[in-house]
């Protein structure tokens, strides 16, 4: 089973951590600093890292870097800064994720399983047999097969859900408007005043997210329309 | 003996020496000008100790013979010489016209000389009335005017007389007695009557008659060969109607041969035998005639004889129509200038000789006598006074410099050290300083023109030129120190009165300055054009320029500090207008806005810091909240996985959970408010379409509202609603708005969505009906951030519409609640965009 390695200097939230990541069969190490943490990295081998940024001695901002310098295992940040500031400077440090305190524990945990999945089973999974494959991050379409995976588990669409899906998937990183949208799916033109297009991207969010509130994958672009990040 | 003592003792000894010098001029200067015939001789290098050779002697003798030769012409003219000339006939027409006494009578006009004279005289003494004196004729004289047009003279007495004898009849008369009236009292005039007069026979001889109102001097002498002057007028053709003329030259006849005598007296008197030293000669050679003022020379006979006597005596001139032939033993004597002046004096016509003596042993003590015992008193010492005089006014200057240059200093320092009288305003003490000087100067000048100086005098004088060098000394000096010290126009009356002008201006409010400044300006015009004087209207015209400066650079004040205030209310607080070139009140304004400038940027940035100093606080609060939080949360978690069979449990669980989220929301809020209140977060503007964004609104909340029953009814309009907003920051208030409708709006109801667009805004509304009475206003719902009163309601932070409104309009639009009973509604404006590809 994964080790994990949780790094915070508050012992009762490693110790929750610890529990919750125990009861889904993992492995835990626990450290209460930066300093801790490098060094139970040496010891043995660790497969993912939670990890605080305000500790003492080494905060986690550093500790994050000087782990990048050797170790590429997936790192999440676990922090009380909510900042947009602190969480763009996190990911940019290294870090794979960011949550924020107080964190939601299922979340949590949800998030080391992807992080997981995709640190050890991405590379192989990805045998692009045909040429209708689409993917970003942990998110996969199949046309041929019509499945779609997130982290390699298959997730459960309706056909227009899928066809939703898969125009934003084909067209990554662009904007499309609800009345585009629509258009493209019913073959029909917009006739607007209608939240069904809105409705079915937050079905899909709720699907292939694990917070659909701040999506990883599928996002809002408030205003103007949605589109698949290409990650 | 101390060096200052001694310094001291010097300029003491300077200062006396400097008056004794003044005196030692003025009594020089007095010595030198008492005399100032000697004086000039002296300059002019005549160095000699006795009057007779001196210049002065000369000068007196040339100007004696000047009175000598006018008395010899005017004795000759009266004929006085040789026998009584009274009897010589003055022809009064040529008198008045030549001045000639030509001894015959050719205008028909003619008197005695002796008459003339004697009826001058008699003018002189009163006897003989005068019109111009104002004076009465007794017998006023009628004028008649014949058939003819010749005019007739009489005396009224006269006249009357005829008509009483009745050798002239008025022709046409109503009051006789009347008419003899005004005749005598010479009030007829020329056009009052139309009455002829005839003679006893009937004939008319005269068409006209009036008073005769001309000049008229009262007739004491009768003409030669007539009774009277109207004899003369009447039957002379030359004379006739010319009484006013003949009058005129009978007066002017009379009055120049009677002063004539009256002088030829004098000169008489003067030059007589035995009154003077001085012993003149003039002989006629052509007729003969001697006149002389020394008996024994009277004889034609032995004048050359009498010529060498005159020699003996001592000094003499004798001139003759030849130059060559002058003669005389005085020194420096032109000899022309005594030729010229004798033959213009009239008298050197022909061959004549012209002689003048003095006895310079000065028998008699005449104008000569005195003349030579002052020369003999005064020239010896004048060239000594002379030289006193100047080597005491170098020396007066050389010690003038030397206190001008000394003035105010001390001994021992550098200081400048000034006087209780320097310390007097300039005006003052330049007042009293001249009138001192003008004082003692009249004083020198009351002494100056005494000839005979006694020692009371002397005195009096030696006072007077120290008393005036010591005041001129206190005045000059003071004026020195007065420049050295810079307090001439310092400490003048002048600066004084403008300072205080310039204090009470100042103290006047800005109208009546204006107004006042005003009034003198147009007074000034009225005045100066009224008068039309050049120099007044350049001042006037020089004020209109120095007005239109002035106003000009007010006006560039004025727009400066115009700018400012702009500027500064527009948000730049710290603007400062520059103060370069502002003058007096304006000054004082623009200090006064840099001042409140300089104000609102301190308190500003000030309040700038307080509110991060705020924000960060909570910020790190909130973390430190936060952490514990965590855990608090995630045991609650593990608790509740713990399977507890015990509703109770359960609930307490439960409760726990509610709690924590919702202090988890609360720290969230309370940081998010205090950033948006404070401003502290940075906008990311895009354009967006507000109809897109309300449906995709639409579509995260479609389940929340499906859950509680509420049915969202949407209105759109078909023009585009497009605003430049940050999309995430907008997101935030529309789900906070969505999310209050879909926890509060009352189940089953309807919640309504509008957006509508005018020209230039768009306008988003959501209306619902409430489930709880709304019994909160508006504001409190908006400001509890701001307020520090911070919400009790049961579920989230309540700060929520407050970060919406400080969100909407940090991003330029507008934000309103209304409540009405429990209709809750919320409306947000935003100015419309129109996009540019459209």
């Amino acid at each position: 089973m994964a080790n994990i390695l949780v790094c915070d200097d508050d012992k009762a939230i490693v110790e929750a951590i610890e529990i919750y990541l125990t009861q889904e069969g993992y492995q835990v190490t626990r450290a209460y600093d930066g300093q801790e943490a490098l060094e139970a990295l040496k010891k043995g081998p660790v497969d993912l890292l939670v990890l605080d940024v305000m500790m003492p001695r080494l905060d986690g901002i550093r500790a994050t870097l000087k782990i990048r310098e050797e170790h590429n295992i997936p790192i999440i940040i676990l922090s009380a800064k909510s900042e947009d500031a602190d969480k763009i400077l996190g990911l940019n440090v290294g870090a794979d994720d960011y949550v924020t305190k107080p964190f939601n524990p299922l979340e949590l945990v949800a998030r080391v399983k992807s992080q997981l999945r995709r640190y050890t089973k991405l590379g192989s999974t990805v045998e692009s047999s045909g040429k209708a494959i689409y993917e970003t991050g942990g998110l996969m379409i199949n046309d041929d097969l019509k499945e779609v995976r997130v982290d390699g588990e298959p997730v459960k669409l309706t056909p227009i859900e899928y066809n939703i899906l898969l125009l934003l998937m084909k067209n990554q990183g662009k904007v499309f408007s609800i009345d585009q949208i629509y258009e493209n799916i019913w073959n029909e033109e917009a006739i607007g005043a209608d939240n069904t297009v809105a409705v079915h991207i937050r079905h899909i969010r709720e699907k292939i997210e694990i917070n659909p509130k701040e999506p990883r994958y599928l996002k809002v672009v408030w205003g103007v329309g949605y589109k698949v990040e290409k990650l | 003996m101390k060096k200052s003592n001694r310094w001291n003792l010097v300029k003491g000894f300077l200062i006396v020496l400097a008056h004794i010098l003044a005196v030692i001029i003025v009594i020089s200067m007095i010595w030198i000008l008492r005399y100032p015939g000697a004086a000039q001789g002296v300059l002019e290098g005549q160095d000699t100790k006795d009057y007779q050779n001196s210049r002065d002697f000369e000068e007196k003798v040339f100007s004696d013979s000047v009175e000598i030769l006018e008395g010899i012409q005017n004795a000759d003219l009266l004929g006085l010489n040789g026998g009584s000339n009274e009897k010589k006939i003055v022809d009064i027409e040529d008198y008045a016209e030549s001045g000639d006494v030509s001894g015959s009578n050719e205008s028909g006009l003619a008197y005695y000389l002796g008459d003339l004279i004697e009826w001058h005289n008699a003018y002189v003494q009163g006897r003989a009335g005068d019109s111009d004196d104002g004076d009465e004729p007794a017998d006023p004289i009628v004028v008649c005017q014949k058939p003819d047009g010749m005019y007739e003279y009489f005396y009224y007495s006269d006249f009357k007389n005829k008509v009483e004898q009745e050798k002239l009849v008025f022709s046409n008369y109503s009051d006789i007695i009347e008419i003899f009236g005004k005749l005598k009292s010479q009030s007829m005039y020329e056009d009052e009557n139309d009455g002829m007069i005839q003679d006893y026979d009937g004939n008319i001889v005269y068409t006209s008659y009036w008073s005769y109102d001309g000049f008229w001097r009262e007739e004491l002498y009768a003409p030669v060969g007539a009774e009277n002057i109207l004899d003369i007028v009447n039957k002379d053709p030359h004379w006739n109607g010319r009484l006013t003329e003949a009058f005129y030259d009978i007066r002017t006849t009379m009055d120049s041969l009677g002063m004539m005598m009256e002088g030829y007296r004098e000169f008489q008197d003067t030059w007589e035998e035995g009154n003077t030293n001085l012993t003149y000669l003039y002989a006629d050679k052509s007729e003969g005639k001697v006149y002389t003022n020394c008996g024994e020379y009277e004889m034609y006979a032995g004048l050359e004889k009498n010529l060498k006597f005159l020699r003996e005596k001592g000094k003499y001139v004798i001139v003759r129509p030849r130059l060559a032939d002058f003669d005389s033993n005085m020194d420096g004597i032109n000899a022309s200038q005594w030729k010229e002046h004798v033959k213009q004096s009239g008298v050197g016509q022909g061959d004549y000789v012209f002689a003048i003596g003095v006895d310079t042993s000065y028998p008699i003590q005449d104008n000569y006598y005195e003349l030579d015992q002052f020369y003999q008193q005064q020239a010896p010492y004048i060239r000594t006074a002379l030289i006193a005089a100047v080597l005491s006014a170098l020396l007066w200057i050389a010690i003038l410099i030397w206190l001008t240059v000394m003035a105010g200093r001390r001994f021992g320092d550098e200081e400048l050290h000034l006087n209780f009288f320097d310390r007097l305003k300039t005006e003052v003490a330049a007042a009293a300083a001249i009138g001192a000087w003008g004082a003692g100067l009249s004083m020198l000048n009351d002494i100056w023109w005494i000839y005979n100086y006694d020692l009371g005098e002397g005195i009096a004088m030696a006072f007077a030129a120290s008393f005036t060098c010591a005041m001129f000394l206190v005045g000059y000096l003071s004026l020195v120190r007065r420049i050295k010290a810079g307090t001439l126009w310092k400490n003048s009356l002048i600066l004084w009165i403008w300072n205080f002008g310039k204090t009470v201006a100042s103290h006047m409010r800005c109208s009546w300055k204006t107004g006042l400044s005003f009034g003198g300006f147009a007074v000034l015009h009225w005045v100066a054009f009224a008068s039309g004087n050049g120099f007044a209207i350049l001042i006037a015209v020089a004020a209109e320029v120095y007005l239109c400066i002035y106003l000009l650079q007010r006006a560039v004040g004025r727009q400066k500090i115009r700018q400012g205030i702009e500027r500064i209310a527009a948000g730049e607080v710290d603007y400062q207008i520059p103060l370069y070139g502002l003058k007096g009140e304006q000054m004082e304004i623009a200090q006064r806005v840099n001042a409140i400038g300089e104000g609102l940027d301190a308190a500003l940035e000030a309040s700038m810091k307080d509110e991060r100093l705020k924000t960060d606080l909570i910020t790190n609060v909130s973390h430190d909240i936060k952490t514990p939080l965590t855990s608090i949360i995630n045991y609650i978690d593990l608790l509740k996985r713990e399977n507890f069979t015990d509703p109770k449990v359960k609930g307490y669980l439960d409760v726990l959970e509610a709690k924590a989220q919702r202090l988890k929301t609360l720290t969230e809020d309370v940081v998010e408010a205090s950033k948006v209140s404070s401003g502290n977060i940075s906008l990311e503007y895009m354009i967006i379409d507000l109809k897109e964004m309300i449906q995709q609104a639409s579509g995260e909340f479609e389940e929340k509202f499906k859950k509680r029953g509420l049915k969202e009814i949407v209105k759109l309009p078909d023009e585009e609603a497009v605003i430049r907003a940050d999309g995430r920051r907008l997101w935030r208030v529309l789900e906070n708005i969505y999310n209050n409708a879909a926890k509060y709006a009352l189940e089953g109801t309807r919640v309504y969505v509008d957006i509508t667009v005018s020209k230039t805004e768009v306008f988003f509304s959501l209306k619902n009906i409430s489930e709880q009475p709304l019994n909160i206003n508006a504001d409190e719902l908006t400001e509890r951030f701001v307020r520090g009163d911070v919400s009790r309601s049961t579920e989230g932070s309540g700060l929520g519409l407050s970060i919406a409104k400080s969100l909407i309009e940090m991003q330029g639009g507008r934000f309103t609640l209304y409540l009405d009973g429990d209709l809750f509604r919320v409306t947000i404006i935003f100015p419309r965009m129109v996009r540019a590809e459209q």
